[in-house]
């Protein structure tokens, strides 16, 4: 089984989605394994799928800038021609540094600023696709992928947006390599 | 001791650090940005060092294209289906001779579907020939419009009849190469030349049958 297969399946967002809603339980809820160190392993867990997210959806444009930018012109034509190489070849390294920052916990929470950002555009991309009926594989994890894009699609990002908010404002979790986030209790 | 008390030790600054909800803060921004600029230099540095990688151009729009557009030309008149003639042309003065594209007609996807089912004008397929071999319309000709020099001469005896219609199509959006190749047919004597405007990605949407390889 490829790491694309686990990312494309929905059982990542529904783990996402639980994570969430076990995060929002821990911190407005009862306490759970003595509070606070529940919370940060859930809030590791969130920062460590949000990574492996970004990195796993880098993975597969990386390579092959020519093809995503031929998906971008036909999928997203609302990037200008003249934007769209720029567009083709910095956004999946910037995915790819992100992510790793997330795994690695080394200023992950600029990361976590930027998966929000880069999950806020992806949204508006899709509703800006289904709105004017451009029926296209979304180029998501993988770009030749047979799935098109649809409601659900939407949704899994603003799911996924959830998630980065969440790692965003928190204070952070376990095995960071950032001093600021590191456990010292 | 006193020490201690005045100035916060390590631990202290950590959870002053630590404290939940203090977005959007400058080291987060400062953060973000960082990352942000590393990629991109890396992305563009690979990009020229990769082997596959692709040619970064950047062309910021001219202010004058602009101009032309706030002067707007009257709309096009649908003569018979799908067949656009353009309205009573007004001249803006120019700085440079562009394409004259308001010359060429254009073709919707209903008159290209209908012009297709009657078998009534010759397609002519201005893209790459790898892209041409991996679909056409059927019955297109390749005329890859960026090397008009070594393709036209292949392609005008294929067309004997310069009455013929031609509609030339190509990525469509604002692709230029059916414009070229349509430009020209239009100068090599052929009267009526028109561009699919939709080009292959209507054509593709549409549901009408393609053909794949080489032949037309």
């Amino acid at each position: 089984m490829k790491l694309e297969d686990i990312l494309n399946d929905k059982t990542l967002t529904f783990a996402g989605a639980g994570l969430t809603a076990f995060w929002c339980w821990v911190r407005f809820g009862q306490p759970f394994f003595g509070g606070k160190n529940g919370e940060k392993a859930v809030l590791t867990l969130l920062r460590l799928a949000c990574g492996l997210l970004l990195t796993g959806a880098s993975l597969d444009k990386l390579g092959d800038p020519a093809h995503f930018s031929k998906l971008i012109s036909q999928c997203y034509d609302f990037i200008p021609a003249s934007l769209n190489p720029l567009t083709a070849v910095v956004v999946p390294w910037l995915e790819f540094f992100a992510g790793v920052s997330l795994l690695l916990g080394r200023k992950w929470r600029g990361a976590a600023f930027l998966f929000c950002g880069l999950m806020v555009l992806y949204s508006l991309a899709i509703l800006w696709d289904l709105n004017h009926g451009i029926d296209c594989n979304c180029g998501c994890f993988k770009m030749d992928s047979p799935e098109k894009m649809s409601w659900w699609t939407l949704a899994r990002d603003i799911g996924f947006l959830a998630m980065g908010f969440i790692v965003l404002v928190s204070p952070g979790g376990y095995a960071a390599l950032d001093r600021s986030t590191s456990l010292n209790s | 001791m006193e020490t201690m008390a005045i100035k916060p030790s390590k631990t202290e600054l950590k959870q002053v650090s630590e404290t939940p909800f203090n977005f959007p803060d400058r080291e987060t921004l400062r953060q973000a940005w960082n990352i942000f600029v590393f990629s991109s230099i890396f992305a563009v540095l690979f990009n020229a060092f990769y082997s596959d990688g692709i040619e970064l151009k950047f062309t910021p729009p001219k202010p004058f294209h602009i101009m032309d557009r706030l002067k707007q030309d009257p709309p096009a008149v649908e003569t018979s289906p799908g067949w656009k003639t353009p309205g009573p042309k007004v001249v803006h003065p120019r700085p440079a001779p562009t394409l004259a594209a308001d010359q060429i007609p254009r073709v919707s996807l209903m008159g290209v579907e209908n012009r297709f089912d009657k078998k009534s004008c010759v397609f002519l397929d201005a893209r790459k020939p790898e892209e041409y071999k991996e679909g056409h319309i059927p019955g297109a000709l390749n005329l890859f419009a960026n090397d008009l020099d070594k393709n036209l001469p292949l392609v005008i005896p294929q067309l004997p009849d310069r009455g013929r219609e031609i509609i030339a199509y190509c990525h469509g959006g604002d692709c230029d190469l059916s414009l070229l190749a349509a430009k020209a047919l239009r100068d090599a004597g052929y009267t009526k030349v028109g561009i699919f405007d939709g080009g292959w990605p209507d054509w593709k949407k549409s549901g009408y049958p393609i053909a794949k390889g080489e032949t037309p």
